[in-house]
Order: C-alpha cells, then structure tokens, then sequence
C-alpha cells in the first residue's frame, strides 16, 4: 500500500469511526425520564377522564342520531330532522330555554345614592367580566334583562351607552338569568358566585351584585334577531357538481 | 495496515467524546450515511487486495454514495415511499460480497503461504 492510499484509508476509517460512535451514541440514549409527580399524574387521568367522558357521551348523542334516523326510515326520518333543527336552533339560541338556574340582580348601592352619589350605570367591561366568569362556571344560557345572549352577541359600549346585541342596557336595576344543565349545577353556580371576588369588584363600582337563590325552572327568552351566517353556506344539493 | 486500524479508533473517540446529537428524524439519514461509509471500506480493501486499487475511485464513491443515499432517504420522505431501505438493501448486499471476496482473497493468501513454507521446509 502506497502512501497516497495509506493515508485516503486513514481518513476514510476516521470518518467511519466518527459516524458509527455518534450512531451508537444516538441509539444508547436514554428515554427521556417521566419525573411529575403523583398529583400531577392525577391531573392528567382527570384531564383525560373528562375528555373521554365527554367523548363518550358526543358519541351516545350521535349514536342517538344515527338511531333515531334509522328507525322507521320513511316516517321518523322527517321527525329526527325536525329535532336536529329544534336542537341545532336552541344551540343557537332561537328558541326559548326552560332549565334551572338562578337570577342575578345588580342594583346600586342605596346608601351611596344617600350620600348623593349618581345613579351608577354599569360599563361594559363589567358586564363582560360577569358574563366571562357565568360561563366559567359552566352557565350554558344568559340573558340580560330579557335578552337572550348567543355566540355572537357583543356588548359593547355605543355612544357611551352600554349595549347587549345592540340594544341600550337600562339603568340599575337589571336582571341577568343564568341557565345551566340540572338544579345541582344551579347550586354549584350559587356557590361560586357566593364566593367569587365579582361581588366585590361590583361593589367597587357602586353596584350591589345578589344572587338569588337557585331556582327549578327558569325560562330564559330567545334571541329575537335573526342570526346572521357570514362565513357558512348551505350545501349545495345539485347532483354532478 | 495499523494506520487505518489507528484512524478507526479515533474517530470511534472523537464520536464519543463530541456531544454531537442528531435529531430524531435525521437518524435515518445518519444510519445510511454509515452504512454508505462501511461499504466504500471494504469496497476499497477489496479493491486494494485485487490490485485495481485506485484513489480518485475511492474517495469519491465514499462522498458520492453518502450523498446519493442521502438523497434518496430524503427522496423517500417526501413521497411517502421507504426509499432508503433500498440504499441499505444495495448497501447491506454489496457489503457481504465485498467480504465474502475479502475472506476468499486472504483465504487463498493464507493457504498459498501454507504450501511455500512447506516447500522451503522440504
């Protein structure tokens, strides 16, 4: 073996020899260590357990579905239809909800207006606050002083006026109606609104927030505009398109 | 002989005492590269051993086969096809025939030496 290739092997075998160590190295890695600790793995099984709970009931409502359009074809198909349209309507917010729930009543706070204060009005912001912490405590309907609040309903301030779907809110006092799925989630939502931190930040505002005792059946009114579909059209039935 | 033996053994070093990691999806490509690299060697010690040794073929079937296999490895990704399981079919088979040469080579070196001493001892 000449020099020439003497050395053209050598830095061949190095690079080889390079390649194969840090090959090697890669497949020795360790799996990476699972180090949380038992709460946080009982986080995550409650986490999941939830997802699949909730999972397993969409299932059951389709498999409802699926039942219903099967069963008796030519007469009941019409019916299950009409109760996807009902459902799919009072998902919206079209139509009028009758569940348990509770009335929240938001009135000034009268020993202010003795010392002269000016009838508070509530700001926006305020009532986004109350509407943003209703739904984190799972409330499934609202409406403000009779007016129902769906996905796209805004409140916002026009003219300096507070708005609900672009209708002026009145001067305190107003009620908002809070629906949920059962009478026990009524009372968890009493519960925690008892205890929320609103109250007070109400209070600051010169606005006393009560929360009336949960009640069995509530009626909460449907929206009354039509609801406008921008982004969504109709699936276009013609055959061979 | 030694030098490239020597030359194995620091790379194998240099390897390991790098902190070089390659990240998950490009381990393909490194495990083609090193099958590429082992059959340019014994490619060439065949070669060396059967006296058509030549250095320009050498050193660039090293380079050219790790970038063709490369190649197609990433080829293979994008269109959803194993491709470099081709390369390390064509890779894996010309390295047990490059051996296989290899072992009949020495073997026939071995024996004919055998018979010389033989001879010379008569």
């Amino acid at each position: 073996m000449n020099r020439k290739a003497k050395r053209n092997f050598t830095l061949i075998t190095i690079a080889v020899g390079f390649l194969v160590a840090v090959q090697f190295k890669m497949v020795q890695q360790p799996v990476v260590r699972d180090n949380r600790d038992i709460w946080e793995l009982k986080q995550e099984t409650l986490a999941q357990l939830q997802m699949q709970s909730s999972l397993l009931s969409q299932i059951q409502n389709q498999e409802n579905t699926i039942f219903h359009y099967e069963d008796d074809k030519a007469s009941a198909a019409e019916k299950a239809l009409e109760e996807t349209v009902y459902a799919l309507g009072e998902e919206a917010g079209m139509a009028e909800i009758e569940a348990s729930g509770l009335i929240i009543e938001l009135k000034p706070v009268e020993e202010r207006l003795m010392m002269g204060a000016s009838p508070a009005t509530i700001t926006p912001e305020l009532l986004r606050r109350l509407v943003n912490q209703l739904y984190q405590f799972n409330a499934k309907y609202i409406s403000i002083n009779e007016e129902r609040l769906i996905a796209t309903s805004v409140i916002r301030d026009i003219n300096g006026e507070t708005t609900v779907n672009s209708k002026p809110v009145p001067n305190l006092p107003i009620t908002v109606k809070v629906a949920v799925e059962n009478f026990e989630d009524a009372e968890k939502l009493y519960n925690k609104m008892q205890g929320s931190v609103l109250i007070e930040d109400f209070f600051i505002e010169d606005i006393r927030l009560t929360v009336n005792d949960p009640e069995r059946t509530l009626i909460i009114p449907a929206y009354e505009k039509m609801i406008q579909v921008r982004s969504m059209k109709p699936v276009s039935t013609n055959e061979g398109e | 002989m030694w030098l490239p033996i020597l030359g194995l053994l620091i790379g194998i070093f240099l390897g390991l005492i790098t902190d070089l990691s390659i990240p998950e999806q490009y381990s393909n490509y490194l495990s083609i590269a090193v099958l590429a690299a082992l059959d340019t060697l014994f490619g060439g010690i065949r070669a060396h051993l059967q006296n058509v040794y030549d250095d320009n073929v050498f050193i660039s079937g090293f380079f050219f086969n790790i970038a063709l296999a490369a190649s197609l490895a990433f080829l293979g990704v994008h269109l959803g096809v194993d491709l470099y399981l081709a390369a390390i079919f064509a890779f894996g088979v010309r390295l047990f025939q490059n051996i296989a040469v290899i072992r009949r080579i020495l073997l026939v070196q071995w024996s004919e030496k055998k018979k010389s001493t033989k001879l010379a001892d008569k």
